[in-house]
This record gives C-alpha cells, sequence and structure tokens, in this order.
C-alpha cells in the first residue's frame, strides 16, 4: 500500500490534490484508493492536511495515516510548524513547493525534491493555487499516476471551467520534469 | 442486471446517490455538519431535475422529521439525514414515528454530542435513541452505506416490519471519505424496490385514526405488536440481505458478519468503520499464529441475543469496542453483549473498551493492545470490565 500526505493551508486546494491523485491512480492502474481530509471544520490560511492511500487490494483501513511513503508540502510556510520528516517511511519521498533548495529549507533525514510549482501556476492561473502542478510533481516522480490517469482525473473532479487550465499545468510540468520519472 | 458504474465518492454522496435510486416522493430535512453534504447533493438532485421528489426545506429537525412523519401518512415513500444535535432535536418525534409505524429512512451521520462541543465522529448519538423504536445499523464504508439505504427501504416498508430504519455513518470517516463505490443502474434498483404502497397512509374510503391516545386498558398492547415487528425484522434484515446480494453482487451477512471467527479464541465486537481497520489487525495477528477474530456487529436493534448468547461457548475471552458512554457504566452496546452472553450460563471474560470517542482515532497499535489483553483474559489473567483506550492518563 502506498499512503501520502498532503500539506496546505485552507483555500489551497490541499484536498483537491489528494482526491486528484485517488482518482489519477484510479484511471492510470485500476488501483484501490482512499481520499480523505483532515476532519474538520476547513478554513482559509489555516494548515488543512490530506491523506491518500492506494493499493492494489481494496482499502479497509480507517485510521489516520501515521507513517507514508509520500509527502507533498503545497505551502512551504508550514514548514515552520510541521515536521514533515518525521513520518516519512525510508525510501520515501518529500516533494516541497519551492525555489530553494533541500539543504536551505532544512529538510534532512530522508530524499526531498523541491519543485517551482508557484511559478507556473501564478502564469497559468493567475493565483499561486499550486495543487495541481504539485500533484503531478509527486504523481510522475512516484509512478503513482501517469499523464492521461491526471488529464483523466481532473476532467472527472475539476469545475468545467478550470479543467483546461488544469490540463495545461500538468502539460508544463511533464514538459519541465519529464513523463516518466518513476 | 445492467452494469455498475463505478463512481469516486465520499459516504455522504453515497447515500445521496443511494437516495435518488430509491426515487422517494419526500425529502424532508436540516443540515447539520457532518451530514450536510447528503442534503446538498439531493437538493442538486432536485434542481437539475433528476430527482423527482418533494424537497422541503424547514427550519429544524423536530420539524424535519415531523414533515417526514406528515408525509409517510400521505403515502410518501420518505427520507431525511440528521447528525449529534440535530439528532437529539427530533428525538420526541423518532418516537412519533415508530410508534405509529412510519417506514421512512434516515441516514444518520455520526457525530458526539455537545458539551464539550464537538463536530466529529462519535456513536453516542444514535446508540442514545437506541430505545426510540428505530431499527439502527452502522455501516463500514461508502459502499456499504450506498447499499444499505436501497435495502433499508425493503426492511422498513416490508408488511411485517412497517418501523423506521436508522443508517449510521461515522461522521467523517465515512462521510468524508472518498472511496470507488459501485452505484447500480436505475432499472435494477427498481425491480429490487417497487415503488411505495403504503399500508399506513390517510385513505378517505377507509378512515383511520393515526398518532392516536391509546390509554392504560390498550397502551401496552401496541408496544407489544411494536415489539414484535421489531423482532420480526430480524428474519427480514437477513432475507433482503440475501436478495440483494443475488441481485447485486455483494451482501453483508445480515444482522452481523463474522471474520476469521471459524476458530477464534479471543474476539473483539465493532460497529461502523473501525471493523475494517480491526480485520486489518487480524489479518495480521494471524499470520503470527494467533487465534483472533471479529464480529462486526451491523444491526443494534433489532439486538441478535441468540448470536451473542451462543458466542459465550465458542470463545474464551470478547472485547467490545465502544465509540459510545453510558456515564456511570460502560459503552451500552458492551452492555448487552455481556448480558446476552450471561444468558448461555458460560462466564467468559468480557471486556468493554471505549475508544474513538469526539473523533479521536482508533489506531491498529490500539486495536492489537486490545487484543493482547483479551489474550491474557482468556489465559486467566485480570481485566477491567470497562477501560477508557489511549488516554492520557
Amino acid at each position: 500500500m502506498i499512503q501520502i500526505k498532503w500539506y496546505a493551508r485552507g483555500g489551497q486546494g490541499g484536498f483537491t490534490a489528494c482526491r486528484l491523485m485517488a482518482l489519477a491512480a484510479v484511471k492510470h492502474s485500476g488501483s484501490y484508493v482512499q481520499a480523505f481530509p483532515s476532519f474538520g471544520p476547513e478554513r482559509r490560511g489555516a494548515p488543512v492536511f490530506g491523506f491518500t492511500r492506494i493499493d492494489e487490494r481494496p482499502i479497509r483501513d480507517h485510521s489516520q495515516i501515521y507513517d507514508y511513503d509520500y509527502a507533498v508540502v503545497i505551502d512551504q510556510t508550514l514548514l515552520e510548524s510541521q515536521d514533515v520528516m518525521s513520518g516519512l517511511k525510508e525510501g520515501g519521498t518529500v516533494f516541497v513547493n519551492s525555489t530553494r533548495t533541500p539543504e536551505e529549507l532544512g529538510l534532512t533525514g530522508g530524499k526531498v525534491v523541491t519543485f517551482d510549482a508557484d511559478t507556473i501556476s501564478l502564469e497559468i492561473l493567475k493565483a499561486k493555487i499550486s495543487n495541481t502542478a504539485m500533484m503531478a510533481v509527486a504523481a510522475l516522480y512516484s509512478g503513482v499516476a501517469d499523464r492521461k490517469g491526471m488529464e483523466d482525473a481532473c476532467r472527472e473532479l475539476l469545475p468545467e471551467r478550470i479543467v483546461k487550465k488544469n490540463l495545461e499545468i500538468i502539460e508544463r510540468v511533464c514538459g519541465e520534469i519529464g513523463e516518466v520519472r518513476a | 442486471m445492467s452494469e455498475q458504474v463505478k463512481m469516486f465518492l465520499n459516504g455522504d454522496e453515497a447515500v445521496a446517490w443511494a437516495v435518488r435510486l430509491c426515487r422517494p416522493d419526500v425529502v424532508s430535512a436540516y443540515p447539520i455538519t457532518p451530514q450536510t453534504i447528503v442534503v446538498e447533493k439531493i437538493s442538486e438532485f432536485v434542481a437539475d431535475g433528476l430527482m423527482k421528489c418533494q424537497y422541503m426545506h424547514v427550519e429544524s429537525e423536530h420539524s424535519a422529521m415531523a414533515s417526514a412523519m406528515g408525509a409517510s401518512l400521505a403515502g410518501a415513500r420518505t427520507f431525511t439525514a440528521t447528525s449529534s444535535q440535530g439528532l437529539a432535536y427530533m428525538c420526541e418525534m423518532l418516537h412519533y414515528v415508530s410508534g405509529s409505524r412510519f417506514p421512512i429512512v434516515m441516514m444518520n451521520a455520526n457525530r458526539t454530542l455537545a458539551a464539550p462541543w464537538n463536530i466529529f465522529g462519535d456513536q453516542r448519538d444514535s446508540i442514545s435513541q437506541r430505545d426510540s423504536g428505530w431499527i439502527q445499523v452502522y455501516v463500514e464504508n461508502g459502499q456499504e452505506a450506498l447499499d444499505m439505504i436501497i435495502q433499508a427501504y425493503r426492511i422498513a416498508e416490508h408488511e411485517k416490519v412497517y418501523l423506521p430504519v436508522m443508517v449510521n455513518l461515522d461522521g467523517f470517516v465515512n462521510t468524508h471519505t472518498y472511496e470507488m463505490v459501485e452505484v447500480p443502474a436505475q432499472e435494477d434498483v427498481d425491480a429490487f424496490l417497487p415503488p411505495f404502497k403504503s399500508l399506513n397512509a390517510v385513505d378517505f374510503e377507509h378512515p383511520k385514526s393515526y398518532c392516536i391516545s391509546a390509554g392504560t386498558d390498550w397502551n401496552m398492547e401496541f408496544r407489544q405488536q411494536q415489539q414484535q415487528a421489531t423482532l420480526d425484522a430480524e428474519a427480514v434484515i437477513q432475507a433482503v440481505d440475501k436478495e440483494y446480494g443475488a441481485a447485486f453482487g455483494r451482501s453483508y451477512g445480515g444482522m452481523l458478519e463474522e471474520y476469521r471467527m471459524e476458530d477464534a479464541e479471543v474476539c473483539l465486537v465493532a460497529l461502523g468503520s473501525v471493523n475494517g481497520t480491526i480485520k486489518e489487525v487480524v489479518d495480521s495477528l494471524r499470520g503470527e499464529g494467533k487465534k483472533v477474530g471479529l464480529v462486526k456487529l451491523r444491526f443494534i436493534r433489532p439486538f441478535p441475543r441468540d448470536y451473542f448468547k451462543a458466542l459465550a461457548g465458542r470463545v474464551k475471552a470478547v472485547g467490545i469496542v465502544s465509540r459510545d458512554l453510558s456515564f456511570g457504566y460502560e459503552g451500552a452496546i458492551g452492555s448487552e453483549v455481556k448480558a446476552a452472553m450471561q444468558g448461555a450460563g458460560t462466564a467468559v471474560p468480557a471486556v468493554n473498551f471505549v475508544a474513538g470517542l469526539a473523533g479521536r482515532d482508533i489506531p491498529r497499535g490500539t486495536i492489537a493492545e486490545m487484543y493482547q489483553k483479551l489474550e491474557r483474559a482468556a489465559d486467566g489473567g485480570a481485566y477491567q470490565d470497562m477501560e477508557m483506550v489511549d488516554m492520557r492518563w
């Protein structure tokens, strides 16, 4: 089973990314999935966590995720209050939306990949909503989903008016890091 | 049978889809977290013309249940949904509906009761309405939620039953978790659940009295009939589940599901979503050679008394996981399981583990510790009748 934890702030689409990843995995490999938010009322700006489970067999575990294969940090300011490395499994990766290097962010004790998703999001969406870009980064590096799976998930889950721009974001991320990373 | 469509839904959405497929004539509901998505989704279906039903926007849960009763009295298939404080607020009407024998189906998102105020999940809301005369079922995941809404109408509307049914989903853990859910085709649900022809509707050709007074001379006979109908529901629940399995390929064991109980020496009994997590722990402990099992209790009313009476002779220790607490004693369902086992005349150590109140997670490690405690009790070790687990002190 693959477990992923998402770190964002309310309004940044963290839980949407969490759901997109799950559905993209279904589209990609027919996996069983589970996607749930950190339970509670979501407030704009407050830390919001999302959890995705992906497996080849039905997922029955309904407890929270304490150890994860991947963590996706959509808002790097959360690194000040959240210890994202502590729950990372051996061999896992943390993806951070940042222009800085893992060393500059002070992240040690596991593999960390940084990616500047804000620039792409600002350019295409005219807003720093970097959820889809970071979802694409994590999907491509981990191999959990491919480009087509992500595109299908966007078409199914997102409101029609923002689908095209999100497909553009996925295209840009694929162009920057390559479609097959895993 | 037409192919079922796999959809990526949370538990609330799965309930809304099930309700749509059941073609209720009236939906009367008031939104409350974590049930809100159910009523939002249904009102969208109605607004988009995908559901032909009267959607009543009411000002409170008490009115939601009162108008649901009025609609059922008029012969309508009726649905409502609530949670926690809302369920408490409609308490008076719950008794009116069951006592007057209206087969209303309600979804309840299990959430704790204030104070301290909290929106997260436990089953204190519905279990405190245990004696309201409603049939109550608890589900493990979104698929079971969808399937049980459909089954609930068949159970409620069965001529031997004519009682309301409450379908319980753990707040957030079920209501807000997305999973792939198989949604049956409309024509197949239509074949399984024919249109509702109420035996208990207002009919000017055959006038009857409703919600009447019954004095000391007759009141207990009404209660006797209500008791008998609730007991008779057990056979209906089993039969409907089997028929549903034949029609849609999914069945759940009716009153309860046994998981790896064949040669189990110790077992847990639980309600709702935690059963899935317990199954994982059972598999893992079985891998270590431990003879552990699980009884996933699905219906608490009617209550499978005979099953637990027999269970006392099969295992060496039983633990009941309660997301519920009757202050000054223990989890109410814990007491009931223990009482039923006493009926066998065999003394089996039984521990009521109160866990997961107000949304506190029940991790796999906590469940494994429960099994360890039961194994010690089975070997003659000391045990507590009731304990609250994962506490600070």
